[in-house]
């Protein structure tokens, strides 16, 4: 159900994206809001996972931006986040064709200076720099991937999608999400043995 | 290096979950600046509906010609059948009387030869 208070929505229960989507559509662009911050979390930490720090933010934006544009074309039978991650994936590759050189992330300096600021005990401090530590170097070993070998692993066990669904999104057979996942986790898994990784 | 330290994929798996990069917060302003443009934007009207439009205009307008040009078709053979049979009707009449010209004419010489056979 959905009253309105003073021109703004609001929403009584929880509803499904795809009821949003058509109140969107019928003009109550409002509404989008509701979507945007269901789903803004998890296109935020694939795009951070897939493109790094760097704008983050105008990506992230221009997700939205497009999904808006586009949500005409959205099929009602289709899942919502299904189709917003094909559209970030979109943004993604994009990305690449526009920075084809890869960037290095400041990611390392940022961190320690919030390490920094944080007071915290020694032995604390030792253990929050493992982690760290250990972050970095997942980091740096999904950017030693592919775009295409990394999506795949970030989308599955770190946004714990299903590989029927990435299959959807990224527009490739599952047989191939398979073999992307298998040859992404090998890879990882040597760039972290390699980096004396012990659990 | 201790190789058996991902023997199998789980562990792995666990690794990056719980070492997962984490994204920065978004600038306090981003919601709002993300609405703002949502809202100077038009929704694009859905391209499914026209194009299903369009389908159903170009089906009406193919039943449409296809009538017409069987309708055409059978007017111009119905027309055809016609000026067939007063040509038919004609051409009948002239080679009725061809043939009875030439039978009279035959007639009459034959008359004319026999009569001449028994003077």
């Amino acid at each position: 159900m959905v009253s309105v208070v003073s021109g703004e929505f609001l929403l009584e229960k929880p509803e499904s994206d795809n009821y949003l989507v058509s109140l969107c559509l019928q003009g109550h662009s409002q509404i989008f809001n509701q979507l945007y911050q269901r789903h803004q979390s998890k296109v935020r930490s694939t795009l951070y996972q897939l493109c790094g720090n760097d704008g983050l933010d105008d990506l992230v934006q221009e997700v939205f931006i497009r999904a808006w544009k586009g949500l005409a074309k959205f099929k009602q039978t289709a899942q919502f986040s299904t189709w917003l991650y094909r559209i970030t994936w979109n943004v993604a590759c994009d990305r690449r064709r526009n920075f084809a050189k890869s960037r290095s992330r400041n990611v390392d300096v940022e961190d320690l200076t919030q390490l920094a600021d944080l007071s915290i005990s020694g032995s604390e401090k030792v253990s929050e720099l493992n982690n760290m530590h250990y972050r970095d170097l997942v980091q740096r070993g999904l950017t030693a991937l592919s775009l295409e070998h990394r999506a795949v692993l970030v989308m599955h066990e770190l946004e714990e999608l299903s590989q029927k669904e990435i299959a959807e999104i990224v527009d490739i057979p599952i047989g191939t999400v398979k073999s992307r996942l298998f040859h992404a986790r090998g890879a990882l898994r040597k760039f972290l043995e390699s980096q004396g990784v012990e659990i | 290096m201790n190789n058996s330290n991902f023997n199998d994929d789980h562990d792995l798996v666990a690794f990056l979950k719980q070492n997962q990069p984490i994204a920065p917060p978004p600038s306090p302003n981003l919601q709002a600046v993300i609405m703002e443009q949502v809202i100077n934007i038009p929704i694009a009207k859905s391209s499914i509906l026209p194009k299903i439009g369009i389908k159903k205009i170009g089906l009406v307008g193919a039943v449409i010609i296809t009538a017409l040009s069987l309708i055409v078709f059978n007017q111009t053979r119905s027309m055809q059948t016609a000026f067939n049979e007063a040509e038919n009707l004609t051409i009948e009449k002239s080679l009725l009387s061809s043939w009875q010209i030439a039978d009279e004419e035959f007639t009459s010489s034959y008359s004319v030869l026999s009569n001449s056979n028994y003077e």
